[in-house]
C-alpha cells in the first residue's frame, strides 16, 4: 500500500474481494474514526446498499432511502473493519473470506437453488 | 469525551470556509497518510492527512491532473487537516491565511 | 499455430456478430429511402465501435475493470447510478427488440403466433446460455451470423453503380432531416453501447492480460472493420434492389427478399438464417450487458465463467432481464418501430458511458505505459465529439421526421 493517497480516487467505489477471489461488494463508504482528543483514523469500510443513501445529493437523500434502504447494520450495511483489509490496489482484497465477514450473503442464500439446477 | 466516527460521506461535498467566512470550495477528497508499517496479518494505520478541495479539486478526482505525473496533485487545492478548525453538518472551517502559504510550491 | 487460429476464430466469429436488428434496420432502410448518399455514414460508425472498443478492450485487459466497474468507480455513486439507469433503460429497449426480431425470422421460416415465438425464443436462447461455455455462445451465434455475407455477394453480383457509391462518399451538407436522420440512426446502430459492456466484461470473463492487446486490436480493426462491410452489403444491396421499386423495409422478411432476388430460395434461407443468428446473438449480449452492467456496478459476483451457482444475482439478473424484455413485447408493440427507438435512445445515453473510458484509457496512473497512444487519443477525443454532436441532434430528429416517418 502506499505512503499517502486520496480516498474517493483510490479506495472508494473499489470492489471488494475476499481472500478466495470472491467479489463482495463495494466500498459505498469509509469511516474515519478519532479516539477521544486523537487524529482521524481510517477505521472501516461500510459496504451495502443502505450506504447509498448519504452519498446522494441532499435533496434526493429521502427518495434515495426509499429506494434503497436505511443505513442497518448487518442487513442493508456490512462494516469491514480496516484490520480486515490486505491490500488496496486493482480491489480492496481482504485477510478473511466473505461468509465470516458476514457479507455477499444474498449470493450465499441463492446459491443452493441454483445449485440444485441442472447445469447450475 | 467520546471516540469520533466521521463518514466520508459527511466531508464529501461539504463547504469550506476560513474563519474570516472566505469559501474555499466543497471538499472533493480525502487524502490519508500512513502511520505504522504493515505487519503479516494487518494493514498499516491511515490517518487523515488533508482534503482535497474547490474546483481544480474536482478536475483532479476525475483524473485530469493526473495523467502526466502520477503523484503530483495541485498543491493549492490540498487543505492540511491540520488547519481544521472545526467540522459542521454543513460546512468545515479552516484557520485563515492557508491559501497564501500554499502558494509558493517549495 | 494453434494460438493464431484461436485469435483467427475469435475475429472471425466478431465479424458475424457484428450486425443486430438496429444495424439490419437502418442500413437497409436507408438505402431504400437514399440508394447510395448515405455510405458515407457507415464507416464513420464503424470506427467509432473500433475506437470505443478497443479502448475498452485495452482497459480491461490491463486494469482488469470492465466498463460498468470503470463507471462507479470513476464517477462515483449518485453519477453512477444515473449512468445506470439511463443504460438499463435504452438496454432493456434493445433486448427487447431482438427478441422481437428473432420472433420476426421464426415466422418467416415456421407459422405460428408472433407471441409463442417470442416466448419459444426467448426460453431457446435462455437455454443456450444455460448450457453453453462463453466462448461457445460467442462462436455458435458469431460463425452462422457470417451467412449474412450473402447481402454483400448480392451487392456485388447486381453491380454496385460505384460512380453513385463514390457520391454517396460525401455527405450533403442541404440535406432534410430525414436524411440527418438517419445518419444518427446508422451511426449510432453501430456505436451500441450494450456491446462494449459486453466485449469488456467477456475480456475480463476471458481472462485478458497486456498480453492479449493485439487480439483485442485485430478485434477493433479487422473484426469490426468486416464486420462494417455486411453493413455496407445491406445499404448497397437495397439502394440496388429496394430503391428503384420504391419498396420500403418495413418488415424484416422485405429485407430477406434481398436474399431471395439474387439467389433463389438458396439466398432467402442464407439470409435467415443469418438473420436469426445475428440478431439472436446481439439479444444474448444485450441480455448479458445490463446484467453485467447492475452486478458490476453493486459490486456483486458476477460472469458467466462462474456458473450460475457462483454468481445467483447475477444470473438472476439476466434471467429478468430477458422477462422483462418479453414483458414489453406482449404489449404489441411493432419490434421495428421498438428498434428505431432504441438505437437513437441509446446515442443519447452513448457519452455517459464513453467519456470516463475515455478518461481512464488516458490516464498512466491505471494503465501505465498502455495509455492512450497517439491515434487513440486523437481518435478517442474526436469520436467524443462526434458522440456528443449525434446525442444532442438524436431526440429533435427523431421529432421532427416523427420517428422516421418522414
Amino acid at each position: 500500500m502506499e505512503d499517502r493517497f486520496e480516498l474517493v480516487y483510490r479506495l472508494l467505489d473499489d470492489q471488494v474481494v475476499d481472500v478466495d477471489g470472491r467479489r463482495c461488494g463495494r466500498v459505498d463508504d469509509v469511516e474515519l474514526i478519532g479516539a477521544p482528543g486523537g487524529p482521524l483514523e481510517l477505521g472501516a469500510l461500510l459496504t451495502g446498499r443502505g450506504a447509498y443513501a448519504p452519498r446522494v445529493p441532499r435533496r434526493l437523500r429521502r427518495l434515495a432511502r426509499r429506494l434503497f434502504g436505511d443505513d442497518v447494520r448487518g442487513a442493508t450495511v456490512h462494516r469491514i473493519p480496516w484490520s480486515q483489509v490486505e491490500d488496496v490496489g486493482v480491489t480492496v482484497r481482504l485477510f478473511g473470506r466473505a461468509e465470516d465477514l458476514g457479507l455477499a450473503r444474498d449470493d450465499r442464500e441463492l446459491q443452493r437453488p441454483f445449485e440444485r439446477m441442472p447445469g447450475g | 469525551m467520546t471516540t469520533t466516527v466521521v463518514k466520508l460521506s459527511d466531508l464529501l461535498g461539504l463547504h469550506v470556509e476560513d474563519e474570516d467566512g472566505r469559501a474555499l470550495g466543497r471538499v472533493h477528497d480525502v487524502r490519508v497518510r500512513r502511520i505504522t508499517v504493515a505487519e503479516p496479518a494487518r494493514p498499516p494505520r491511515y490517518q487523515i492527512d488533508s482534503v482535497l478541495v474547490g474546483p481544480r479539486g474536482l478536475r483532479v478526482r476525475l483524473g485530469w491532473g493526473r495523467s502526466r505525473e502520477p503523484d503530483e496533485v495541485a498543491p493549492d487545492a490540498l487543505l492540511a487537516w491540520d488547519d481544521v478548525v472545526a467540522i459542521e453538518p454543513d460546512r468545515l472551517v479552516v484557520r485563515r491565511a492557508l491559501k497564501n502559504s500554499r502558494r509558493d510550491r517549495s | 499455430m494453434k494460438a493464431i487460429l484461436q485469435i483467427a476464430l475469435g475475429i472471425i466469429a466478431a465479424i458475424g456478430g457484428f450486425v443486430d436488428i438496429g444495424d439490419l434496420v437502418f442500413n437497409t432502410q436507408a438505402g431504400a429511402t437514399f440508394g447510395y448518399d448515405l455510405v458515407w455514414a457507415v464507416p464513420i460508425g464503424v470506427v467509432g465501435i473500433g475506437i470505443y472498443a478497443e479502448m475498452c478492450g485495452r482497459v480491461a485487459a490491463v486494469t482488469k475493470r470492465p466498463v460498468f466497474d470503470v463507471i462507479r468507480m470513476r464517477m462515483g455513486l449518485s453519477i453512477g447510478l444515473v449512468v445506470l439507469v439511463a443504460s438499463l433503460f435504452v438496454n432493456l429497449l434493445t433486448v427487447a427488440a431482438e427478441i422481437g426480431g428473432v420472433a420476426i425470422v421464426l415466422q418467416l421460416f415456421f407459422d405460428a403466433p408472433f407471441t409463442l415465438f417470442a416466448l419459444l425464443g426467448a426460453l431457446a436462447l435462455v437455454a443456450i446460455i444455460w448450457f453453453t461455455p462463453f466462448e461457445g455462445i460467442e462462436r455458435l451465434f458469431g460463425y452462422v451470423g457470417l451467412t449474412l455475407f450473402v447481402f454483400v455477394a448480392v451487392a456485388l453480383h447486381e453491380g454496385p453503380d460505384w460512380h453513385e457509391f463514390g457520391r454517396g462518399l460525401v455527405p450533403d451538407a442541404k440535406s432534410s432531416s430525414l436524411y440527418w436522420y438517419f445518419v444518427i440512426g446508422l451511426i449510432s446502430a453501430a456505436l451500441m453501447p450494450y456491446e462494449v459492456y459486453f466485449y469488456s466484461s467477456g475480456a475480463v470473463e476471458e481472462g485478458w492480460t497486456p498480453s492479449d492487446l493485439l487480439v483485442n486490436r485485430l478485434n477493433a480493426v479487422i473484426g469490426y472493420g468486416i464486420g462494417g462491410l455486411l453493413s455496407l452489403g445491406l445499404m448497397v444491396a437495397s439502394a440496388q434492389l429496394f430503391e428503384p421499386a420504391g419498396i420500403e423495409p418495413d418488415h424484416l422478411g422485405t429485407v430477406a427478399l434481398l436474399g431471395q432476388l439474387s439467389y433463389g430460395e438458396t439466398g432467402l434461407v442464407l439470409g435467415l438464417l443469418g438473420m436469426l443468428f445475428a440478431i439472436g446473438g446481439a439479444a444474448v449480449d444485450a441480455c448479458f450487458a445490463g446484467a453485467y452492467s447492475v452486478a458490476q456496478f453493486a459490486g456483486w459476483e458476477w460472469g458467466k465463467y462462474r456458473r450460475p451457482s457462483g454468481a445467483p444475482r447475477f444470473t438472476l439478473a439476466w434471467l429478468v432481464f430477458f422477462a422483462l424484455g418479453l414483458t414489453i413485447l406482449m404489449t404489441g408493440i411493432d419490434p421495428v418501430e421498438l428498434t428505431e427507438y432504441s438505437v437513437v435512445l441509446s446515442v443519447v445515453a452513448l457519452p455517459l458511458t464513453y467519456f470516463p473510458i475515455l478518461l481512464i484509457a488516458r490516464d498512466r496512473t491505471y494503465m501505465g505505459e498502455h495509455v492512450n497512444g497517439p491515434i487513440a487519443r486523437v481518435l478517442g477525443w474526436l469520436y467524443f465529439v462526434v458522440i456528443l454532436v449525434v446525442a444532442a441532434a438524436a431526440i429533435p430528429l427523431l421529432l421532427a421526421t416523427n420517428g422516421g416517418g418522414g
